[in-house]
């Protein structure tokens, strides 16, 4: 810090603590021949280096701010954001056809659909007499209201596609081998949760098509020899597609359902960092 | 050893026991060419992650999502269609009693899935064929029952919603599957290699096919339908 004495007054101490930052003298320096301006790069580097010094940054990002390699290689493991990646990884593991990203598009599509869902649900009433309603106030009288059913629509649709081209590829490289079997079967079961996920939030426009869609469905466990009917009489809550179902429907798409994914998506990330590489091939 | 300071009150605290050769099984390939995740990686993902996003704007100004009119128990559209993945269901559906085609298929599908990494040597082809199996068997459900009625009619009758014959085939396909694999026709490991993926496409392309046949080819009485009719 400066030789200055500390002034007196809130003026005098803000305007002191200004010409104290590495910004405000670069400005003021008078050794180089032309004044210098904010738009030089000498500027920029010593406000960022106020920046990355001050106490708020300090206490929010672990370490300083990546320049050199090392710094790269810390960030993976200070980082409670980043620190699902490893430090290092192999150069040709970064090449788009190794994995064609689907594992973490699937996670994307996640996220989005977590996104859209929840302003969904600022419309949306999960009663007979009011779910369609809101559906088509949704999509004509909330603003964006199309796009954002859309989006929730069309990435629900992407999930399950790109969950199953996940698993396609992870089994015709064969991810599944040793260490990495557990891992296989949580893929299962996330890929199970996927489908019940689109298939609970298929009822919940209740229109024509989403009643019919779950009534089909619902029969087919309605068949199962001797426990059949009390099978589907839990499913739907009475014997038919009704209020109960569609309040049973909807709990499990928005809490149970995504509460169970994300522990399961978590636990498979997780499993992939500890296991390492399954040598397929 | 005079160089190493010893912190220690003993002269030292452990010895060397031998050396074993190779590198660490666990550890990975020192020689390999690494990057660090951030930012190669890092990166990538958000770039990845971004022109998914915009995918799929693009996509939803561009196309709606289907909203039907309001869902009247009363009025069953024909056909009554199920979402796009389970269509192979429930075209299975069209051959085969609700409790196979539903329940058993399906169930069975995900279990033999989770059992896939647990096969070992030419077994591996063994839970690939058995999936084949379990989607090709139920579709000649009708026929076999059909057969069985000509003989036992009753018989037939009592057992037609358990799917009785597919239940048989599935157990007769599986000794079958399991005498095959032990064959010497497997006993050459790549040949075995090779055979896997392609068994598992044929898999994954009936299943797509089934789906597409249900999405595109079904009309009213789940009819054959061509999509310009």
């Amino acid at each position: 810090m400066s030789d200055e004495p500390i002034e007196r007054g809130l003026w005098k101490r803000i305007g002191q603590a200004f010409r104290t930052t590495n910004a405000s003298k670069y400005l003021n320096s008078t050794d180089s021949e032309a004044r210098p301006s904010m738009m030089s790069k000498g500027f920029r580097e010593a406000l960022r280096k106020d920046i990355v010094r001050s106490t708020p940054w300090k206490s929010v990002f672990a370490g300083p701010y990546p320049q050199t390699p090392k710094d790269n290689s810390e960030i993976a493991i200070s980082s409670f954001w980043l620190h699902i990646h490893p430090a290092f990884i192999r150069r040709e593991t970064l090449k788009f056809g190794v994995t064609y990203g689907l594992g973490g598009l699937a996670c994307g599509l996640f996220m989005v659909l977590a996104v859209t869902g929840i302003m969904e649900m600022f419309y949306y009433v999960p009663a007979t007499d009011h779910a369609y309603k809101d559906m088509v106030d949704l999509q004509h009288v909330v603003s964006l209201g199309k796009i954002l059913r859309n989006m929730h629509r069309w990435s629900a649709h992407a999930m399950v596609v790109v969950v199953s081209m996940h698993m396609l590829r992870v089994f015709l490289q064969k991810g599944y081998k040793a260490p990495r079997q557990l891992n296989w079967v949580v893929g299962v079961i996330l890929l199970c949760l996927t489908m019940g996920l689109s298939f609970t939030g298929y009822l919940l426009p209740w229109d024509q098509l989403a009643l019919w869609a779950v009534t089909v469905g619902t029969n087919m466990a309605g068949s199962i020899p001797f426990i059949g009917s009390k099978v589907r009489y839990i499913l739907l809550g009475g014997p038919n597609v009704d209020q109960a179902t569609l309040i049973r429907f909807f709990v499990l798409h928005v809490v149970v359902l995504p509460l169970v994914i994300s522990l399961f998506m978590v636990y498979h990330f997780w499993r992939v960092r500890k296991d390492g590489f399954s040598g397929g091939k | 050893m005079a160089d190493i300071p010893s912190k220690g009150t003993g002269d030292k605290e452990f010895g060397l026991l031998g050396f074993i050769e190779g590198h660490p099984k666990n550890l990975p390939d020192p020689d390999a060419d690494r990057v660090s995740s951030y930012p190669h990686l890092v990166a990538r993902e958000f770039l990845a992650f971004g022109l998914m996003l915009a995918a799929l704007l693009v996509f939803s100004f561009l196309f709606d999502a289907p909203l039907e009119e309001l869902a009247n128990p009363g009025k069953t559209p024909n056909p009554a269609k199920a979402p796009w993945y389970f269509l192979s269901l429930q075209e299975m559906l069209h051959y085969a009693p609700p409790f196979i085609s539903g329940v058993v298929i399906p169930g069975l599908i995900v279990i033999v899935m989770c059992t896939v990494p647990y096969w070992r040597g030419r077994f591996v082809l063994f839970p690939i064929m058995f999936l084949l199996a379990l989607i090709l068997v139920p579709l000649t459900d009708g026929i076999i029952w059909a057969g069985i009625h000509a003989v036992a009619p009753s018989f037939a009758d009592a057992t037609r919603s358990y799917g009785f014959p597919t239940m048989v085939m599935l157990v007769i396909s599986a000794l079958v599957l399991g005498k095959f694999v032990l064959s010497s026709a497997f006993d050459d490991e790549a040949k075995v290699e090779k055979l896997r993926n392609k068994l598992f496409l044929t898999f994954v392309g009936i299943l797509f096919i089934l789906v597409m046949i249900g999405q595109f080819f079904r009309g009213p009485e789940w009819r054959w339908v061509w999509p310009w009719q």
